[in-house]
């Protein structure tokens, strides 16, 4: 964001200048935009401040969270509103700021994110299809969008103290999230046949094999200790990799490519196509780019891709124009995983024209 | 949900999908009577489909000691637990199965067992069932201070809980044979089937972090060869083949003999509502019935009943069929015992095996004077 007084930026907080507190000066969105915008003109005048984590909040936000399933998502969106200290929009609009440059998809923390709206939206669990979210997940996220012609970056922030990276052990869930668009006319449960969305999954395991390598068994079992793996005699410390082509049937999801399985992975964004529930699959081409990051209990990640489609029956983007777009959410150390997640309402996605 | 018919507990029942019975469905009956626990079984399996790096604690085949073993740790005292006492009448179930009792947004009742879990798989091994038995202690049957090996797979059920639960349908039943396999390229390792398998028979892989399970090995079974772990079987405890639905039930096959006709083979918990697909003798020598019953269901009493009848040379043709476990690597489709011997059929009708019901003695000179020595064994 860009103050109005001092016409420095920052890119964390909330809409006051964290320099000498004047309100942020976001340019006035051209087109009108349903709900919350933290920095844009419907705060203005107004600014809710920084982002605050109150216990009253997080009780809130998990008393009624409790109560979810029976309550039509809009109640339940503003009722916890009234319970926050931030203002949440029930269902995500989302404006793509058009920017003449190159988008920070490799950095969450790019003080170009200032030029995007935020909007705060609210999560609620996943309860239509089962498996449902039994457990707390997060109350929001924040949502931006960048655009610059070619490209599309999303920038989620959700709170979660537990930092799940690893998903070596049966019972060990990573952290994600993404985002879904599709035509106006498509339906909140993943698509449909005749109507499929693309998705983009960010997943924090596959961040921490990009950053770190890839996560073997020792990062989960540090004692481990083995006599050998047919065929690896005498190889210390095999790794996937080390096995000869004709002995990867021994790893078999690996063998058979399923990309789940992989130990070299070029992004930790995974491009996918849905068609309705328990539909989800990897698209052929891989050209989704992001990046994620963690601090004082906060996710931080981007999500990226070409506006125009390179597979058939992914969605093409075109500035000007409006799609449908939801978010998720899942908290690793609450189990979830598939399903089992946060999710925001259906809502729009516009990308600005360039100016 | 759909409903399904179960004839394991005598009653239509709730599954997520509607009922689908394959062509034939794959089958094995385990005699526990005459398993020793030697893990030859085990290692078969594990040699032949879990040596890569991230199965090490992955057992698609085990053998646990009954009362205290289980692997994963107190799989079938968690699952029991979470069912709570339900109730049989006659052979009709009328507790609630695992998709019966499964609260709001979830599919089945299950859990997620945790590493250290699969990290003990001999854990009461050889445990007797009851340590407290006073000084004066005497030998008699069936026995006051038991224990028996219980030797697990998948149990390619009818109605698996894994393949329910997948919301992805990775997992499928073969339609050919049955089998129930976890689709490698399909799966994202969301580990609802190893939640929901009350077996814990799918596992989840260390490394490509997807969930894996016992293909009996299919391979073989489609050239009519037995999976690894019944060829292999020390003990000659393992009966593979076809079994059919009760009103379809073919007194000439093993199988369909075991289960329907004698009914001296029963499935492993039928009360969770899977219509498991390994059937197991049980152990006739077991002091607590209850807990065989638990176990196996209401018809222990008369499988025990059945099997002591054989052993006591008054059951030749159930002999027979025992005697052909583990005699031949080929599937066994049909069987005959005529004359002292038991005949083994193939899918063709060639026999593929004799057995005979008593072994031939012959006894030897204690001078061999071929060689000029005297022999230490003369049978």
């Amino acid at each position: 964001m860009r103050c109005s007084k001092c016409n420095k930026t920052w890119h964390v907080g909330g809409a006051n200048c964290p320099y000498c507190g004047a309100p942020a000066a976001e340019p006035a969105d051209p087109h009108p935009v349903w709900g919350y915008v933290i920095g844009g003109e419907e705060g203005g005048g107004q600014p809710s401040g920084p982002p605050v984590i109150s216990r009253r909040r997080f009780i809130g936000g998990l008393a009624l969270g409790g109560a979810a399933a029976g309550l039509a998502a809009a109640g339940y969106a503003i009722g916890r509103g009234l319970l926050t200290e931030e203002p949440v929009a029930p269902v995500p609009q989302v404006t793509a700021r058009y920017v003449g440059r190159e988008l920070p998809v490799d950095d969450p923390y790019s003080p170009v994110w200032a030029d995007a709206p935020a909007q705060r939206v609210a999560l609620q669990p996943q309860n239509v299809v089962l498996p449902f979210k039994s457990t707390p997940g997060p109350q929001a996220l924040t949502v931006r969008a960048l655009h610059n012609g070619r490209e599309i970056a999303f920038r989620l922030e959700w709170d979660d103290q537990a930092r799940d990276e690893l998903t070596i052990k049966t019972d060990q869930f990573r952290d994600a999230c993404a985002v879904f668009f599709g035509s106006p006319t498509a339906v909140w449960t993943m698509g449909s046949p005749e109507d499929p969305v693309t998705v983009l999954h960010w997943k924090a395991d596959w961040q921490k094999d990009i950053d770190h390598g890839f996560q073997d068994l020792e990062a989960a079992f540090p004692n481990a200790t083995f006599d050998f793996y047919p065929p690896l005699v005498g190889v210390a410390r095999p790794a996937p990799d080390d096995y000869p082509p004709e002995a990867r049937h021994r790893l078999p999801a690996l063998a058979v490519g399923n990309p789940l399985a992989q130990t070299r992975r070029p992004s930790p964004v995974e491009k996918l196509q849905a068609m309705g529930p328990g539909t989800i699959s990897t698209m052929p081409t891989q050209d989704a780019r992001g990046r994620g990051s963690w601090r004082d209990g906060r996710w931080t990640v981007v999500l990226a891709r070409a506006l125009a489609a390179s597979d058939q029956g992914e969605t093409a983007l075109q500035p000007g124009q409006s799609y449908a777009f939801a978010c998720a959410v899942w908290w690793g150390a609450a189990a979830d995983r598939g399903a089992r997640k946060s999710i925001t309402q259906l809502g729009t996605l516009w990308l600005e024209v360039g100016r | 949900m759909p409903r399904v018919y179960n004839w394991q507990i005598g009653r239509e029942m709730e599954y997520p999908f509607e009922a689908a019975r394959p062509l034939r469905q794959a089958a094995a009956v385990f005699d526990i009577n005459k398993c020793i626990a030697c893990q030859t079984c085990t290692m078969a399996c594990k040699t032949t489909w879990t040596s890569g790096r991230g199965q090490e604690y992955m057992f698609w085949n085990n053998v646990e000691t009954k009362p205290w073993g289980s692997y994963p740790l107190a799989w079938d005292v968690r699952i029991l637990q979470m069912l709570g006492p339900q109730t049989w009448q006659g052979d009709r179930y009328t507790g609630k199965t695992i998709f019966e009792a499964a609260p709001l947004g979830e599919k089945a009742i299950g859990y997620l067992p945790e590493d250290l879990d699969y990290a003990y798989p001999n854990r009461g091994e050889d445990e007797i069932s009851d340590a407290s038995i006073g000084q004066r202690f005497y030998l008699r049957l069936p026995h006051d201070a038991w224990f028996f090996y219980l030797p697990r797979i998948c149990n390619h059920c009818t109605y698996p809980a894994c393949l329910g639960s997948c919301p992805r349908t990775a997992i499928y039943k073969r339609p050919e044979d049955g089998i129930v396999l976890v689709d490698q390229e399909r799966c994202r390792g969301y580990r609802e089937c190893v939640k929901n398998c009350p077996y814990k028979k799918v596992f989840y892989n260390h490394v490509t972090r997807v969930a894996e399970k016992c293909v009996l090995c299919y391979p073989a079974v489609e050239r009519g060869i037995q999976p690894r772990c019944m060829r292999n079987c020390i003990g000659k405890i393992r009966t593979f083949g076809f079994v059919n639905t009760p009103d379809k039930a073919d007194p000439e096959n093993p199988v369909d003999f075991l289960v329907h006709v004698r009914k001296v083979a029963l499935p492993l918990l039928p009360q969770l509502g899977l219509e498991p697909n390994v059937y197991y003798i049980p152990p006739v020598h077991v002091g607590n019935l209850d807990f065989l019953r638990m176990l196996f269901g209401p018809g222990v009493d008369n499988a025990i009943a059945a099997y002591r009848r054989a052993m006591a040379g008054e059951d030749p043709e159930l002999v027979g069929v025992l005697m052909l476990a583990v005699s031949t690597d080929r599937i066994v489709h049909r069987f005959r015992v005529r004359d002292g011997y038991a005949y083994g059929y193939g899918e063709d009708g060639s026999e593929l095996v004799r057995v005979p019901l008593k072994e031939p003695v012959t006894v030897r000179q204690f001078y061999d004077s071929l060689v000029g020595a005297y022999r230490y064994n003369v049978t």
